[in-house]
């Protein structure tokens, strides 16, 4: 993991969820409790997978299950600039349709 | 009066699955062409006895389906028919079938009888076979069982897989597998989110998703089982040909209604298409097989109980005659009660000891069945099969075990003409040794194949940012490298990835345990993995030993004497080691009051004790003041209840209450050697314990 990862989470806001550019079985916990904590807030959110390296199932399906929980709750929540890598396993999985997302999204 | 025989299944299953670990272990060792009698009878008793019970409680499938068996094995035995490869191999994926069908009755779980129908067929097969076995190149016929034959998916395949809650924790990730299979063809993937909880409900750890995947490409069946084939323990997994599964959703007519109706031929293969689910096994029981001589220990310890308690409830007859002479029996009487009390608990805290062959059975099936599909030659050795360790531990330690022999197999040994052109045996060796050492278990896996290529591992890191390019690391942080996690996963570093084989969970489920994995290699000669398990609910046998005011516990069995220290034989190397002769030998001494930083009331060596003790081949003398008695010890783990602290193995509870720290003799040595420069020293941990 890079040494940015710490300092791109730590400039989150309320509506702002940085995902880092690891999100695996190592990192879920971590992020989980971000993506709970930005539910209770009833902003829109904005989730910033833009520098996204690696991404398994694990961080994938938590990803969804959030999506999942912010739209029955009527939370706009949008995807920061794709990373290439994060629509291709999001593609994989096919998970693209619960998550909203296009397979040409990416941003890079 | 009716007797309820439910109450029988949980032994007669418990029976069932040892008669399947004799079967499977009997079958593995049969030689083709000249099988051991013996062999084949112990395979035929169990097979008997899991029929005969099976018919008994009601389990008519699990009869039925082991007659077949018992028919082959019986012609097997009495010299009626050749052991060849095609049944022995016919009756170990039955004998997987039946573990499966009893699981099933076990749980209460509908039987998947499909499979069933399909090896029964097999078995009716062989036994109409006069005899007469056919090659795999020969057995051209539309029923052949052979991998070679299986047919390749013509337009495809439809694949159905759901992994188990815990797959993801083993390192294991779909997105791999899938990229796999994308390569093979055009893939579609649907996946099923119905299982998914809501964020706060969420274990972000778990698996709760299950796909469809339609896979649109000429490839036989193997190829695609080869891409699941690491979490066919960990998932449920379908294979259904395209145009079969096609078929079976436009007619969801009974599969086995259709086998009796069609030709063998289009009837047998979306059943045999059926991937083997988890394997139920022994230890996976929430009870336990406890020898009789440790009930029988049990039973008298309860015994001398008795008679102790009788013998001071003698002596409370009347207070006000309680003289000297009754005080001395009062006395006595409580010695007594103290270590009958003492071996009750030792006595119980052994029955859930079991041998380490319980976590080792499963590995000749591994082996033999990779071997078979990698083309490999393997022998596996094991020894210390009898170090006993605690169930808890044991069934924890399983999964561990099975990710580094299966990389063993698949990365470490190589294919027989590489090692025959290295000058290497055809036959790789894999080692799986257990013992104790230290107040610990050790579990060796050792194999002669590949070793790590540690500028592979070091440029691989600096890729991945984890190390700089230019920084110096010892061969230990190095192979700590492999544990790193996503480390052990990428595809490029083909001698230590395995699809989806984490290092990072293997260390972290043995570090769970409070224990711990060291890796050590060396190119073209092979890879040692060496876990050290600590022994939770062990008991020592210690010599008590006295530094200034504390007391520390020395397993009796690293002290090989004990002498008083005359200066003439103590000598100084370059002023600073101090070395004790005793006899021809020269002896390290450690002053043991410098590496915990106890004032000591023996600081000159004149007259002081010396223990010697030997660990991982060398010896020490531990300095001391003074010789306490011998006693056996409950180790607690130091690690679990504080912190690893070098030199020390663990801690015990005296009879006074107080806390003592049992010795770790190698590491003594070793600390005396490599004394440590600052910060963490054994000093400042041990203060921090006291």
């Amino acid at each position: 993991m890079s040494n940015n990862t710490e300092e791109n989470r730590s400039e989150n806001n309320n509506n702002s969820v940085d995902c880092g550019d690891l999100l695996d079985i190592s990192m879920v916990n971590e992020i989980n409790q971000k993506l709970k904590d930005s539910l209770r807030s009833d902003n829109n959110i904005s989730i910033n997978v833009s520098n996204i390296q690696r991404i398994d199932t694990a961080g994938a399906q938590m990803l969804c299950a959030f999506y999942q929980d912010a739209k029955s709750k009527n939370i706009q929540c949008t995807w920061d600039n794709p990373s290439d890598v994060f629509v291709k396993s999001i593609v994989q999985l096919g998970l693209d349709g619960h998550l909203d997302i296009s397979p040409a999204s990416s941003a890079k | 009066m009716a007797i309820d025989i439910t109450q029988f299944h949980e032994t007669f299953f418990e029976e069932s699955f040892e008669g399947l670990d004799i079967m499977e272990s009997g079958l593995l060792n049969l030689d083709i062409g000249a099988a051991d009698n013996d062999t084949v009878n112990s395979i035929f008793r169990a097979a008997h006895s899991i029929k005969g019970g099976s018919a008994t409680f009601g389990f008519s499938e699990v009869a039925e389906f082991t007659h077949g068996m018992e028919t082959l094995l019986d012609e097997m035995r009495d010299g009626s028919r050749d052991v060849t490869q095609e049944s022995v191999d016919t009756l170990l994926q039955s004998v997987d079938c039946l573990r499966e069908m009893l699981g099933a009755s076990r749980d209460k779980t509908p039987i998947d009888l499909g499979r069933a129908e399909v090896l029964k067929k097999d078995l009716e097969k062989i036994l109409s076979s006069n005899n007469s076995i056919k090659s795999p190149s020969e057995n051209n016929d539309s029923n052949s069982t052979t991998p070679a034959s299986e047919p390749s998916g013509g337009s495809g395949w439809e694949i159905k897989f759901k992994p188990y809650h815990d797959m993801l924790r083993t390192g294991n990730d779909p997105v791999r597998m899938f990229r796999e299979l994308a390569e093979l063809g055009e893939l579609s993937v649907e996946v099923d989110i119905s299982q998914l909880p809501a964020l706060e409900d969420l274990d972000p750890e778990e698996s709760y998703l299950s796909w469809k995947l339609t896979l649109k490409a000429d490839v036989e069946k193997e190829k695609v089982k080869e891409i699941f084939e690491w979490v066919e323990d960990e998932c449920d997994i379908e294979l259904n040909e395209l145009s079969a599964a096609t078929d079976k959703t436009d007619n969801p007519a009974n599969v086995i209604a259709a086998a009796t109706t069609a030709s063998p031929q289009a009837t047998d293969k979306p059943k045999k298409l059926a991937t083997p689910k988890k394997p139920a096994t022994s230890t996976d029981s929430a009870s336990i097989r406890v020898s009789i001589d440790k009930v029988d220990a049990l039973i008298n310890m309860v015994g001398e109980l008795v008679i102790t308690q009788s013998m001071i409830g003698q002596l409370d007859c009347d207070l006000d005659e309680f003289d000297n002479n009754r005080m001395e029996k009062l006395r006595d009487g409580l010695t007594l009660l103290e270590r009958n009390t003492r071996e009750l608990q030792e006595s119980v805290m052994r029955i859930r000891m079991l041998p380490i062959s319980f976590a080792f059975n499963r590995f000749p099936r591994m082996v033999h069945d990779l071997c078979q599909k990698l083309n490999k030659k393997i022998e596996l050795r094991t020894t210390g099969e009898q170090t006993e360790l605690d169930k808890t531990v044991m069934e924890k330690i399983g999964d561990p075990l099975v990710h580094l022999v299966r990389n063993s197999i698949d990365h470490g040994i190589e294919m027989p003409e590489d090692r025959v052109s290295a000058n290497k045996p055809e036959t790789g060796i894999i080692e799986l040794n257990a013992f104790h050492k230290g107040g610990n278990i050790i579990i060796e896996i050792k194999d002669d194949g590949a070793g790590f290529n540690k500028e592979r591992i070091k440029a691989k890191a600096v890729e991945r940012g984890l190390i700089s390019s230019d920084e110096q690391l010892s061969d230990e942080k190095i192979y700590d490298l492999l544990f790193q996690p996503g480390f052990s996963t990428a595809e490029q570093l083909s001698d230590i990835s395995g699809r989806g084989v984490g290092m990072d969970v293997v260390r972290r489920n043995i570090r769970e345990l409070g224990g711990n994995i060291d890796v050590s290699s060396e190119v073209g000669k092979g890879t040692t993995f060496t876990i050290r398990l600590p022994l939770t609910l062990a008991i020592l046998d210690g010599q008590l030993v006295c530094v200034g005011s504390e007391i520390y516990i020395t397993p009796l069995v690293s002290i090989v004497e004990s002498l008083q220290i005359k200066k003439e034989f103590v000598n100084n190397i370059a002023g600073q080691t101090e070395l004790y002769k005793v006899r021809d030998d020269y002896i390290p001494i450690v002053r043991m009051h410098n590496i915990f930083g106890i004032d000591a009331e023996q600081k000159d060596l004149e007259g002081g004790l010396l223990v010697i003790v030997e660990g991982d081949g060398k010896k020490a003398g531990l300095l001391v003041d003074d010789l306490l008695g011998q006693q056996q010890v409950v180790i607690k783990s130091l690690e679990t209840n504080y912190k690893r602290v070098d030199g020390v193995s663990g801690a015990t509870i005296l009879g006074d209450g107080t806390v003592a720290l049992i010795l770790d003799v190698d590491g003594l040595i070793e600390l005396s050697r490599n004394p440590p420069t600052s910060g963490n020293t054994s000093t400042s941990q041990v203060r921090e314990v006291a």
